[in-house]
């Protein structure tokens, strides 16, 4: 009856991030959808590491919030050093500067759920 | 000891449109400087910012054969992976159109491409010999053979290459 | 190598373990009293409309406190001691403090004073401590414990005059806590913890654990007693994460293009799945009290087919369960999951990061 695995590679690792964009009043040239963000991350990733690199590196947005720009990431552990090195190093979206803010990195979805950093006791 | 490591490729330019002839025709020479600037160009573009830092800090055109169109190009071990993706995805090399790069061999050191490239270029000229059908360019070439390959014996290779 | 194409990723740790609360075995007990330092609470389940009363009434009020700028000194009082440590079970953890960058204390239920200190304050506090498993090669964090309840930790004696010393003349240390008491006697308030602090003259404020729950409606969920668990273990610790994170996998995944995620199969849909959040600060007391609330729920006519309860830990606490050394590198993840099953069995994920030891 009594089982015990211990999994030593998490398959995916998770990150919540959120776009900065300088004069955030000033409305974008096109609203940033979920699509629009996704591709903001690809070409994060294939500024950095090419048409090949950053095709190699597939990542999932899990979940997007237009409202704070926020959005929960997905991306393959063996993966996570270049999409956060990608991000890390983007400036630009659609010829506005923005930055992108990485919040929280956890190999678990489950560890994105509580930021115990960030919470207010009342 | 963690070793400084190398690749060398071997590389031939091959003009499609001109194979049949296996002769460069251009009018002018290829050099160094204009290969290794497109080769940089197309790893930026394949790997983007991180492959061509990688690349540049470490790769060298060592050896270039305007005649033959072969070139050696000597790159790090780890950014290696970077150039090999990329190799068949060029199409222009300085002012030349439309080729695409032949790797021949790749080598850890240039003593064994050193080698490869003489018996590569050995059958080569075996190849060539056939085609020559004119029996005066056939005698020059012969000559010109024996005094280049002192050692080689005579004999032997009149019998090993058909002459008509 | 010069410029790698594949880079390496933080190491963690996932414990999965299956097993049955009637196991004589079975190590629930200790698994949920040994993990001091909880900062949520989440309890999900199937074809619920809404969560229990009876585990709604274990975890809202509880009540924790928290004060300002009190010097550690105060903690190491004979009378506190006396008062809280010995009779009863004084949970701390400092408020605010980043371990990863800064020093950070806990006072732990067995009456351990745990601080983990960077070098420059190891060397200036003086204290006696131990290199933290983490950081052998570079020395960068220490750990200092002080056994707060050892019979020669009284005023007069060497250490305890030493140990007061560094506290208050040499480094005047001060930190935010977030702190409650759970005393053996049950007839003492556990307010009075909180008194003691504010008739020092210390900012003391009461706080309140907060709730936030959902329904959701007809959702694709997982079905447990198809799935073999043994190979898709992490699947299923991805889906209750994404139900955590409030992802409705089936809005996101219209678009191929931006998510592939999908719910691990076999599953089907429910009507609905209920999910609630309580954040705050709980003792293990209050966390076992849920379990068995919840493990009679499930043997009531119409019971779902199971319940998860999910209590992450504090990202910057010093240890996780029972004293292990923990640390925050990317993420300072000490999670653990129980779902239950109506007929007592459970399976439990144990979930912490790179800067920890397996659980």
């Amino acid at each position: 009856m009594y089982e015990r695995r211990v999994i030593t590679k998490s398959e995916f690792h998770y990150m919540r991030v959120s776009l900065d964009v300088q004069n955030p009043a000033k409305a974008l040239p096109v609203e940033l959808t979920n699509v629009y963000f996704k591709q903001a991350v690809t070409a994060a990733l294939t500024r950095l590491f090419g048409d090949i690199g950053g095709a190699m590196v597939a990542v999932d947005v899990l979940k997007y919030n237009e409202g704070d720009r926020s959005a929960i990431l997905r991306v393959h552990s063996h993966n996570l050093v270049k999409l956060w090195s990608a991000l890390t190093l983007t400036d630009r979206y659609m010829s506005r500067k923005c930055a992108f803010r990485v919040h929280q990195v956890s190999p678990y979805l489950m560890g994105l759920a509580v930021n115990s950093r960030e919470y207010e006791h009342t | 000891m963690v070793r400084f490591k190398n690749r060398y490729f071997v590389l031939e330019i091959v003009h499609p449109l001109h194979a049949s002839t296996h002769r460069s025709v251009q009018e002018q020479k290829l050099t160094s400087q204009e290969v290794y600037h497109s080769l940089k160009e197309e790893v930026h573009k394949s790997h983007g910012d991180y492959g061509s830092a990688a690349f540049s800090i470490s790769c060298n055109v060592k050896y270039l054969n305007p005649y033959t169109n072969t070139i050696f190009v000597r790159i790090r071990r780890g950014p290696h992976r970077f150039l090999a993706t990329t190799l068949p995805f060029i199409k222009k090399i300085g002012k030349q159109d439309n080729i695409f790069l032949n790797t021949l061999y790749v080598g850890a050191t240039v003593r064994n491409c050193h080698k490869f490239l003489r018996n590569h270029n050995r059958q080569q000229l075996a190849v060539l010999l056939k085609k020559i059908t004119h029996p005066e360019e056939r005698k020059k070439l012969q000559t010109s053979l024996l005094r280049a390959c002192v050692l080689e014996n005579v004999e032997t290779w009149n019998t090993q290459t058909p002459m008509q | 190598m010069a410029a790698p194409l594949n880079f390496n990723s933080p190491k963690n740790l996932l414990v999965f373990e299956q097993s049955s609360f009637s196991n004589e075995k079975s190590r629930h007990k200790t698994v949920i009293g040994d993990h001091y330092f909880n900062c949520a609470v989440e309890v999900c389940s199937p074809n619920v409309a809404q969560i229990p009363t009876t585990v709604t009434a274990s975890l809202s009020p509880s009540s924790y406190y928290i004060v300002r700028n009190l010097p550690l000194s105060r903690l190491i009082d004979k009378e506190f001691i006396e008062a809280f440590v010995r009779n009863g079970a004084f949970y701390a953890v400092s408020l605010n403090t980043r371990i990863d960058v800064a020093n950070s204390v806990a006072v732990l239920p067995t009456g351990k004073l745990v601080l983990s200190v960077d070098k420059d304050m190891y060397e200036t506090l003086g204290l006696e401590g131990r290199r933290s498993i983490f950081s052998q090669t570079r020395e960068r964090k220490f750990v200092i414990e002080v056994e707060l309840t050892k019979p020669s930790f009284t005023p007069g004696k060497k250490n305890y005059e030493r140990t007061k010393w560094c506290f208050s003349e040499r480094l005047n240390l001060r930190f935010d806590f977030v702190f409650t008491w759970v005393p053996h006697d049950k007839s003492i308030c556990s307010s009075s913890v909180g008194k003691y602090f504010s008739g020092m003259g210390l900012s003391v404020s009461s706080c309140r654990a907060q709730m936030m729950s959902n329904t959701m409606k007809d959702v694709c969920v997982p079905d447990l007693l198809a799935l073999n668990i043994l190979e898709n273990s992490q699947d299923l610790f991805e889906w209750l994460g994404a139900v955590s994170c409030y992802i409705d996998s089936e809005e996101e995944a219209s678009n191929d293009f931006v998510s592939m995620y999908t719910t691990p199969s076999p599953c089907n849909i429910c009507t609905q799945l209920t999910h609630a959040k309580w954040q705050g600060f709980f003792t293990p007391e209050a966390i076992a009290m849920v379990i068995d609330e919840i493990r009679l729920y499930l043997k009531t006519p119409d019971h779902p087919p199971w319940a998860s309860v999910t209590v992450h830990g504090y990202a910057d606490s010093p240890v996780s369960w029972r004293g292990k050394e923990h640390g925050y590198h990317q993420g300072g993840e000490n999670i653990y999951t129980y779902i239950v099953f109506p007929n007592d069995n459970y399976w439990l994920y144990m979930a912490v990061g790179s800067h920890d030891v397996c659980p």
